[in-house]
């Protein structure tokens, strides 16, 4: 048997293994009633982003070409009335709801990565080494959130608004996933096989590669989807202050409009209340996805389930 | 948040030394713009604001029946006269000292005020001013000649502060002189038209000589009482309490020589959000809003509230879509990277012909300006220039397409027309943070310009970031707009060579043009309206002038502006607009309304005022909302947990 046909095998192995373990993780996840009304509201929203063209006329985004009076109440033609320009809200909805998500899922990828690098390295490493990483994530930790991303914000001036908004949130939410995988690969680095690993020879680079990123992989997974949610906020967030792309339909961007030009004090109130409510919708359903992801992958709480 | 009003660029302050301060006093503004910012989530979660801690801790509530309360969007940038640049400074600049001539109410000529009367010798070359007697500073001391003669001493020292800040219209100004204590005379080498403008409100303010000369770095002098002394001034109010960011309050001058104000305090209050300052409006923690947005304006006139008065006038804010017609230094260098097509007097024209004004004033402004042309404000009606009918280039999109074909553009592959030299006509257009219709406006003239095959890519940046782009000519056209004042000297200087950008060594340093002007035409008539007299004469040339920026098409000038205010009737009665024509009732050219408002007293037996109960309505209303909505998400909770709770 020469060497290639070992790896090959160990590699088909555990390849089966992780599909067993996902068939066993979505057999849960199916009876997990939360988490299944949180998807099925999660690929309606995604379906909305994607088929936007289909279900609103771009050319309701245009100003000098708006179908209706300033500030409409809702009504079967508006069904969520129009603002200043008479532009329809549902539409702004519609198109934003692609900005909010590709924002949201953008910025979350960058703050996973940062996130579960640090923490795996923090938790890893001991020592000067990790304490360094540790310090890092206590620092971003503290910072309240709003100020620095405003400070950055104000720092990245110079690229397309969308991009600085993403890089933003990605480099000011990551702290909480550091911290979380940091505590589970310290529980990982106690376990003998790790310690074996180390007897044999492995370096570095194979502990975590082989041993520590895999095993806290599932937790990063269950993190994203809280992660997203909270994203999408601070997408909202950052474009309500004015510090989004302005001329790009989002959520925030609608909201901030409706504020900026008085839409409560002018009775608007279909101005503010439904993107609004779109927020808190996805978010919500971001949120019973990560919750349900949890309890399946976290036994304690399966155990108190 | 951002609906802040425009930081106007003033005529008052047209130098170029001025314009590193001008940078800062931006930046300023936007540290303030981010501050607002952080202001805004608080209010949208019920938390109350900074802007709602400001009024409250100003002593905004429950203020005596007598102190007139203010609310201000733009906070004042500086209470030293030499530096500020925002109008609410120089509304400040005017409570505290006094000036040789006013405006007057009725149509902001000149008045006297210091000067009681004036005379100019028969070659127009030497102005003597007699002053009035008796004028006492605040510590007491007689206010004569020689504080007028220091006071105009130092503007007149070249790329000096106090130059930059005032010293446009003394450029041919030889020297001031101070025969006796009640006369004060300028001479000047050549006439000078808009030498008596210059010393009105608004103008060279009259400082105590005894103050400012153990003053050494004039440039940062706070002028606020910060250094344990207090400001001393001759006018009609005199600052007590000055708190950046927060409010600034004024004592009356009791024994002010026009008679003393009928009110005890004049405070002035920041706020951050508009939504904030008119909620303290209705509440009666400020008794006037002196700048409103026209949405703004139009929520409380929907509302109708019997207690709230609402103004709304001609003002002298002119709005413009600036083009950058080919920036260069003072010697001509090139400097920027503007598109050369803007260069081409057609394409500016053209682009003009694009863009629907009235529609932009009706969906952006909700009808409250008037389409403009000419680039004065109607309300300097001595110096107002429209073009004839025939002349005015008015919404014709096929107009448009026609002079870019004859131009030379022809329509690209993508709709977007592409020029001889290969590159296609698509310009960089900056709105600005801080004026939310700005961006609103840059929506619409983007989907128009992209009708005549001219892209527009709309950028939004901060003024202060604005103003470095234009002074390095970084920009091909922005929405921005000028405050002119009564005399014409400030708006034409503002187009001349010598306001173009200076370089030296590699840093360049903008100057007061922002779209690189520079005419021989032009300059000429500029210099003749300097020195010529006789006012129907000068009519003629200003005239002339106003009709070559026109004709090609420096600016697509886009509307006048109007001023929009709101106050509590119940509170104060007596206002003074200016002119008398429905202007505005604060931040005016001398300090009528200030001066002469009262307190309301009611008629005896008037209805007790509803707002108490109706507060209580809302508090009960919210409680309520509160209970069905948190009871509805406690009871949600607990069906989705039930399985975890067994």
């Amino acid at each position: 048997m020469t060497t290639t046909t070992v790896d090959v095998t160990r590699g088909s192995v555990a390849w089966a293994r992780r599909r067993a373990a996902l068939a066993g993780f979505w057999r849960q996840y199916r009876r997990d009633r939360e988490g299944l009304t949180g998807l099925i509201l999660l690929v309606l929203i995604a379906a909305v982003a994607v088929a936007a063209p289909l279900l609103a006329a771009e050319t309701g985004l245009s100003v000098t070409h708006a179908p209706g009076r300033p500030i409409e109440p809702p009504s079967g033609t508006f069904w969520m009335g129009t603002d200043f320009n008479g532009r329809p809200i549902m539409t702004l909805i519609i198109w934003g709801s692609r900005i909010s998500l590709i924002v949201g899922f953008a910025a979350t990828v960058i703050s996973m990565v940062i996130g579960t690098l640090v923490g795996v390295l923090a938790g890893h490493f001991t020592g000067w080494r990790g304490g360094v990483f540790n310090k890092l994530t206590d620092w971003f930790l503290v910072i309240p959130f709003l100020p620095l991303a405003i400070a950055l914000a104000q720092l990245f001036h110079g690229l397309p608004k969308l991009l600085a908004v993403i890089i933003v949130i990605g480099i000011t939410s990551w702290s909480g996933t550091a911290r979380l995988v940091r505590a589970q690969a310290l529980t990982v680095e106690a376990r003998p096989y790790l310690e074996r690993a180390k007897a044999l020879g492995a370096g570095h680079w194979h502990q975590v590669s082989h041993h520590v990123l895999p095993n806290v992989m599932p937790l990063v997974l269950a993190n994203t989807t809280l992660t997203v949610s909270i994203s999408i906020l601070a997408e909202t967030t950052l474009s309500f202050l004015g510090l989004g792309d302005p001329l790009h339909a989002s959520w925030g961007t609608v909201l901030h409009d409706a504020y900026a030009q008085a839409a409560i004090s002018n009775g608007a109130w279909w101005w503010v209340i439904f993107p609004g409510l779109s927020v808190v919708v996805v978010v919500r359903a971001f949120n019973m996805c990560g919750r349900a992801t949890e309890r399946i992958l976290d036994p304690r709480l399966r155990e108190r389930a | 948040m951002s609906s802040t009003p425009p930081a106007p660029r003033s005529w008052l302050t047209n130098q170029s030394v001025k314009n590193l301060r001008v940078r800062m006093a931006l930046v300023a503004a936007v540290a303030l713009t981010a501050l607002g910012g952080v202001a805004a989530p608080a209010a949208a979660d019920g938390t109350p604001s900074p802007g709602t801690a400001v009024s409250a801790s100003a002593p905004a509530q429950s203020h005596a029946k007598d102190a007139f309360v203010m609310g201000i969007k733009a906070d004042i940038d500086s209470l030293n006269p030499y530096v500020g640049l925002l109008v609410p400074a120089f509304d400040a600049y005017a409570l505290m000292y006094d000036y040789l001539t006013d405006g007057s109410p009725q149509d902001m000529s000149p008045v006297p005020s210091l000067a009681e009367k004036w005379e100019t010798s028969a070659d127009g070359l030497t102005w003597t001013f007699h002053l009035r007697k008796g004028v006492k500073w605040s510590d007491g001391k007689d206010l004569t000649s020689a504080d007028v003669k220091f006071s105009y001493e130092r503007v007149l020292v070249p790329d000096s502060t106090e130059n930059g800040q005032y010293g446009s219209s003394f450029s041919n100004v030889t020297k001031v002189e101070a025969p006796d204590a009640d006369t004060f005379v300028i001479h000047t080498s050549e006439p000078n038209a808009s030498l008596l403008a210059a010393t009105m409100a608004g103008g060279v303010p009259v400082v105590p000589k005894h103050i400012w000369e153990n003053i050494k770095d004039v440039g940062s002098y706070a002028n606020d009482g910060s250094d344990g002394k207090p400001v001393v001034g001759s006018g009609p109010f005199q600052l007590v309490e000055a708190k950046k960011g927060q409010y600034y309050r004024f004592k009356a001058n009791p024994g002010y020589w026009n008679g003393a104000p009928h009110i005890s305090e004049l405070t002035m209050v920041f706020f951050q959000n508009e939504e904030t300052m008119v909620q303290a409006l209705e509440k009666g923690e400020i008794d006037f809003i002196s700048a409103l947005t026209a949405k703004a304006f139009n929520a409380l006139k929907t509302k109708s509230d019997p207690t709230i008065t609402l103004n709304q006038g001609p003002s002298q804010y002119v709005y413009e879509l600036g083009l950058n017609t080919g920036a260069a230094t003072v010697d001509n260098t090139p400097i920027g990277d503007g598109h050369p097509a803007l260069k081409n007097v057609k394409v500016r024209q053209a682009i003009e012909y694009a863009i629907d004004k009235q529609t932009l004033v009706d969906k952006t402004l909700l009808g409250t300006a008037k389409v403009a042309y000419g680039e004065n404000s109607p309300l300097n009606s001595a110096w107002y220039w429209d073009p004839p009918a025939a002349m005015k280039r008015t919404f014709a999109p096929d107009k448009a397409k026609q002079l870019l074909d004859e131009a030379g553009y022809k329509a690209g592959a993508d709709g977007v027309r592409v020029g001889p030299d290969g590159k296609p006509l698509t310009f960089r257009l900056f709105a600005r943070s801080e004026a939310t219709e700005s961006q609103d406006q840059a929506r619409y003239i983007q989907e128009w310009l992209k009708e005549i095959g001219i892209k527009a890519d709309v950028q939004v940046v901060s003024n202060d970031a604005l103003t470095d782009l234009i002074g390095k000519g970084k920009f091909d056209m922005f929405l921005w707009d000028w405050w002119w004042g009564p005399d014409p000297e400030g708006l034409l200087s503002v187009f001349t060579c010598s306001q173009r950008s200076t370089m030296d060594g590699d840093a360049i340093s903008g100057g007061w043009s922002d779209s690189f002007y520079c005419n021989p035409e032009f300059e000429n008539l500029y210099k003749q309206h300097v020195v010529e007299m006789d006012p129907a004469k000068r009519k003629v040339i200003v005239d002339k002038a106003l009709e070559n920026l026109y004709v090609n098409a420096v600016y697509a000038t886009l509307y006048y502006d109007q001023t929009l205010q709101a106050y509590r009737n119940d509170r104060f009665t007596g206002f003074v607009p200016q002119p008398a024509s429905g202007g505005s009732m604060v931040a005016q050219i001398g300090t009528w309304s200030y001066r002469a408002i009262k307190p309301y007293t009611a008629p005896a037996a008037a209805p007790e005022d509803s707002g108490g109960s109706r507060t209580v309505l809302i508090i009960a209303g919210a409680v309520v909302l509160l209970l069905v909505v948190g009871g509805a998400v406690f009871a949600m909770r607990r069906r989705s947990t039930a399985d975890e709770r067994e």
